[in-house]
């Protein structure tokens, strides 16, 4: 309890009512003990002056005849009030007669109580001192003093002092006691309710409901909670249902998608399949012509040879696209796969194709999970290209390695530094058919890289390349990596 | 017969002497404060008058509604004009002072204070039969005058003045004399 500003509500709450009833008890018993003062002081004062009135009357006849004696004695009636000090009766501005409680104590300071009006008194630190003239047949003929204690006031004071203090003490005790009892049901609701907030959002679970108080205002705050979190539920609930509605439209659009695509695999596999029947007989028949080619004349047998070479070239056009069909149709055998192993087999095979003796430099390449078969087509696509488009190099080199590993994929690298291709069609590289250098230049259909981009697609890859005109080309493909082996 | 201012003269000699001789009273004292013995008992008839309360009947006048309240000197009168500058303008209980004096007692019955002198020792007994019944407060200065049936006796000691009250002589002449006055005097039952 440092300060009002800090601290929890609760001592808050404790400190704010133990103040406000110490404060208020305070004010009241000062008021008390202060009026008691004032009061007891008038009293004090009324009974010294009616003393006075008495003994002052009783001792005129002792003053008018001079009976110093009978005086005193008249003074000692003071003797049953043990408060009075000293009382003096004066005539003619002389001492007549003096009565003093304690035997030789100082009397001077009665005499003060000559300069005080008549019924006047002065009240000093622990000392009353009060004035009466004596008169007899209305003449002043004398005057008495009384001095009392204050002792009385004093004690009074002091009681008054000790009883507001263990008052004081006491109802601090019972304001502690009930405020921290009913602090407790203004502060734990919102405890509970910070417990409720805490398991929302920890647990997010907008079914809980904070429970009421008996509070209005805490009440009012828990209703207004709760009718947040239900509005939250509610919003959750129209979300999740709309998320669910979009699923099942995506899968549902999938599906016709897949079945459309199946069709239309279906339809290119018929239809290229269909197309070799005829494409057989023209090859046939035009082979048949070729045997009686000296009956047709130098035109007819450049015409036959133009002919036969487009036959030739439609079935290899054909075959290619079956084989694309193939590749998207045919189930995946997924096995670990040492990409290393493959690529050694491949280039050992490849070799055969060069023209001009390439420089090989195989990295390590890791293990990964796929279809033997068809990474191996993958591969040997990939470096039969490279050879290919190298060989009008004088120093062919072609390189197969690891280019990265991340988020549970390795990318592999497959360069050569032949002609290389112009980067504003490099999206057009792996398209069916697709092909960027002319056919007399470069033999080949185009089909190579779309089974390449085909084939890593299958597996959950990526593919992508980098090329400058001249200088060479790079064609990356990502595949998900071997979870067994690091 | 010496005259009072003599008197008073020599009576203040008397006290210087004895004021000096004390040695604690000093001259200023003797003069205001120790007033001459006849100024002091001229003052203690008037106070006298003042703690006495007489029967109604004798101090009221069914004519005027009031009567003076008369102080009488039977004998030779020691005040001289003492007793007249004491009372001037002095009323007690609405009732006039007055000073008179007489020569005989029967005269002196219509007194409601009677100074009976010195000068009336021998006659004492018959004066004091002659007021029985008549409410008269007596006061006499001579050697036992209260115990001899006067109501009120001057003493004097070490030179104060003191008084002796014969409370039955009192209570006979059917008055009545203030607490007040009775702490200050010796009481003295016989007579």
């Amino acid at each position: 309890m440092k300060t009002l500003s800090g601290g929890s509500v609760r001592k808050q709450l404790i400190l704010a009512s133990v103040l406000s009833s110490g404060t208020a008890l305070v004010l009241v018993g000062a008021a008390m003990v202060g009026y008691d003062a004032l009061e007891l002081r008038r009293a004090l004062i009324r009974r010294l002056s009616v003393q006075a009135d008495i003994v002052g009357a009783n001792g005129v006849s002792a003053i008018l005849f001079s009976d110093q004696e009978s005086a005193e004695k008249t003074l000692a009636a003071f003797r049953a009030d043990p408060r009075v000090i000293a009382a003096s009766i004066y005539a003619d501005g002389q001492r007549f007669a003096t009565y003093l409680r304690d035997p030789g104590m100082e009397s001077d300071l009665l005499d003060e109580g000559l300069n005080l009006a008549s019924g006047g008194h002065r009240l000093d630190r622990d000392l009353l001192l009060l004035s009466k003239d004596l008169v007899f047949e209305g003449k002043t003929i004398g005057r008495v003093v009384v001095a009392s204690e204050l002792t009385e006031m004093k004690t009074a004071m002091l009681r008054g002092g000790v009883l507001v203090s263990v008052v004081l003490a006491g109802s601090l005790g019972i304001a502690i006691v009930i405020s921290s009892r009913l602090q407790r049901r203004i502060t734990e609701p919102v405890r509970r309710l910070a417990d409720v907030a805490r398991r929302v959002s920890q647990d997010r679970d907008y079914s809980v409901r904070a429970s009421g108080a008996g509070n209005e205002e805490i009440d009012s705050l828990i209703l207004s909670f709760n009718e947040m979190l239900e509005e939250i539920r509610k919003q959750q609930h129209e979300l999740r249902a709309a998320h669910d509605k979009l699923e099942l439209r995506v899968a549902e659009r999938t599906a016709q998608l897949k079945a459309a695509n199946d069709e239309l695999e279906a339809f290119s596999y018929s239809v290229s399949h269909d197309l070799r029947a005829p494409l057989r007989h023209i090859a046939g028949f035009a082979e048949m012509l070729e045997g009686q080619s000296a009956s047709l004349g130098e035109e007819g047998r450049r015409c036959l040879k133009k002919i036969s070479l487009a036959a030739t070239r439609m079935g290899q056009l054909i075959d290619d696209l079956l084989s694309f069909s193939r590749i998207g149709r045919s189930d995946m055998q997924t096995t670990p796969v040492n990409l290393s192993q493959l690529v050694e087999e491949v280039v050992r095979e490849a070799r055969a194709e060069e023209k001009v003796p390439a420089e090989w430099r195989l990295g390590t390449l890791p293990v990964v999970k796929g279809d033997r078969a068809l990474l191996r087509l993958v591969f040997t696509n990939l470096i039969s290209n490279a050879i290919k488009y190298s060989s009008k190099d004088a120093h062919p080199r072609i390189e197969v390695k690891l280019a990265g590993k991340e988020d549970g994929e390795v990318v592999v690298c497959v360069s050569d530094n032949g002609v290389g291709f112009d980067m504003a069609y490099a999206s057009k590289l792996f398209g069916v058919f697709q092909r960027l250098h002319r056919a007399d230049e470069f033999e080949g259909t185009g089909i190579g890289l779309a089974n390449v981009r085909r084939i890593v697609h299958r597996h959950g890859g990526r593919t992508w390349a980098e090329g400058v005109p001249g200088q060479g080309a790079s064609f990356y493909l990502s595949l998900p990596v071997e979870q067994r082996l690091p | 017969m010496v005259t009072s201012p003599q008197r008073g003269r020599i009576v203040l000699f008397l006290c210087l002497l004895a004021g000096l001789g004390d040695g604690t009273t000093t001259l200023s004292d003797v003069v205001t404060k120790r007033a001459t013995e006849y100024e002091m008992k001229a003052a203690y008839l008037y106070y006298f008058a003042t703690f006495v309360t007489w029967p109604s009947e004798t101090l009221s006048n069914a004519s005027t509604g009031q009567q003076d309240l008369v102080i009488g000197i039977l004998g030779d009168d020691p005040f001289g004009a003492l007793l007249e500058e004491t009372i001037r303008g002095k009323k007690v209980n609405d009732h006039r002072l007055i000073v008179r004096r007489f020569e005989s007692v029967t005269e002196a019955r219509e007194s409601n204070i009677l100074y009976i002198s010195s000068s009336e020792k021998d006659d004492l007994s018959h004066i004091l039969s002659t007021l029985e019944g008549a409410a008269v407060l007596t006061v006499g200065e001579m050697e036992g005058f209260a115990s001899r049936g006067g109501q009120i006796g001057f003493l004097t000691e070490e030179r104060k003045v003191r008084f002796e009250i014969n409370v039955g002589a009192v209570k006979r002449a059917g008055l009545k004399v203030s607490a007040q006055l009775m702490k200050l005097a010796r009481i003295v039952h016989n007579g």
